[in-house]
């Protein structure tokens, strides 16, 4: 079995740790011949039906607001998949390999970060998948979840949790 | 009992005979590595044989092949090496690693948590295929819940056996000295990965708490990274993670790796 040629999926968020884990990724885990296939998940945006009852009383946002939130959500995502392709830029001219040796792949999705992580794998075909960890402590786990404990239970591969 | 007097070549002491004899161990191949009495770092690596005469003792007393002559009393040593390079720079590497320059060596650690079930033999498996690349040193940690009170375990239940190199482990005797368990395959995998990817591979017991031994032992010799199987708990082992995995994936100072013992891995 070669161990070139592997896809690995990096999850990438806003924060530094995620950072982190992509750093360590391709300084020991990534291997020429690789391809690292970035994954951001951007948060959906907020959409209340008129319709539904349910929807807060004086919080139904006007279309243009609905918009602003969606482009500024694109302008995030953008920013932070041009920062990790930057870090992967610099790690191939670093170790002195081709920009061919290790290809990069970026995809950009909305949803739920967990869920969306994990049905990534799948339809990605990626062998291993990469995150970084909050660190939460045990009180903020619980309230917060942590998306990382998620992905570990719940992904279909080998699941490598990078802390800082 | 302080060791701070102890020099590197020196015989054992009084003291140490003491405390030797009253653990009730045999001197005759002890290896010990011991932390000082406040816990603080390993001190150093103690070897206790015994010297015929404080004469003998000072003759040998700054003798550089000091470690490679006693080493060189293992069982398996006595056979013939015919691949020089190869095995020279293994049993270096183990003999670096067990004489106290641990810290010092640059080659990337892992360690692979090893409990000789489904999923920590799919783990190492994973790892050899895809994680370790040639000059790594391959950590191999074995934790028995068991056993903590027999005679010997006392010695070892503070700072866990000392590394022991794959070369001492094909020997029945050494297996079953540690209580380690015949399992075929897993030696196999170890054999292979050694050969193919010119590893060094080491072993180290602990007893007691799988979890805290686990994060102990990442800290303890500073490993780069952990690779650990997930059993997951009866029969909801798609959702729940094994309790040991949760613990170290919380509390591990170093990237894990965890990989789940229903998952398909497309490996030979």
């Amino acid at each position: 079995m070669e161990t070139e040629g592997r896809r690995i999926l990096v999850a990438v968020d806003e924060g530094d740790e995620s950072v982190h884990a992509l750093r360590w990724c391709l300084a020991n885990f990534a291997a020429p011949g690789d391809t690292v296939v970035l994954l951001y998940v951007r948060p959906p945006p907020p959409t209340y039906s008129l319709l539904d009852a349910s929807a807060p009383l004086g919080y139904l946002f006007a279309e243009e607001a609905t918009a602003a939130i969606d482009g500024y959500s694109r302008e995030v995502a953008e920013s932070v998949v041009q920062k990790a392709r930057k870090l992967c830029a610099l790690y191939s001219r670093e170790y002195g390999r081709a920009n061919g040796g290790m290809k990069v792949e970026v995809k950009v999705s909305v949803g739920d970060a967990r869920s969306v992580i994990c049905e990534m794998v799948d339809e990605l075909g990626a062998d291993v998948l990469v995150m970084g960890s909050h660190g939460y402590g045990l009180f903020k786990r619980a309230l917060l979840g942590s998306v990382s404990d998620y992905c570990v239970r719940n992904a279909n591969r080998p699941v490598l949790i990078v802390k800082s | 009992m302080g060791r701070k007097n102890v020099k590197d070549g020196e015989g054992p002491g009084i003291q140490e005979r003491l405390w030797v004899w009253m653990k009730g161990v045999n001197q005759m191949d002890l290896r010990v590595v011991y932390k000082e009495e406040r816990g603080e770092r390993i001190a150093r690596r103690f070897i206790a044989r015994l010297a015929p005469s404080p004469r003998h003792r000072k003759a040998k007393r700054r003798d550089p092949n000091l470690r490679k002559e006693i080493l060189g009393r293992t069982p398996r040593a006595e056979t013939d090496r015919t691949s020089l390079s190869e095995t020279d720079r293994l049993t270096d590497v183990s003999a670096r690693a067990r004489s106290g320059a641990w810290d010092a060596m640059g080659e990337r650690r892992i360690g692979v948590a090893m409990d000789f079930s489904a999923s920590s033999k799919k783990a190492l498996r994973w790892a050899a295929h895809n994680f370790l690349r040639k000059g790594d040193i391959l950590v191999l940690l074995h934790i028995e819940h068991r056993g903590r009170d027999e005679a010997k375990h006392v010695l070892w239940s503070q700072s866990g056996s000392p590394l022991i190199p794959l070369e001492e482990l094909r020997d029945t005797a050494v297996r079953q000295r540690y209580d380690i368990p015949e399992d075929a395959e897993v030696f196999d995998m170890l054999d292979t990965v050694e050969r193919e990817k010119e590893l060094a591979v080491v072993l180290k017991l602990y007893w007691g708490d799988p979890r805290e031994k686990v994060c102990e032992a990442v800290g303890e010799l500073q490993l780069d990274s952990l690779v650990m199987g997930s059993r997951g708990l009866g029969q909801i082992q798609r959702i729940l993670l094994g309790s040991v995995t949760n613990y170290v994936l919380s509390n591990a100072s170093c990237p894990v790796t965890v990989v789940k013992a229903k998952q398909w891995l497309g490996l030979p």
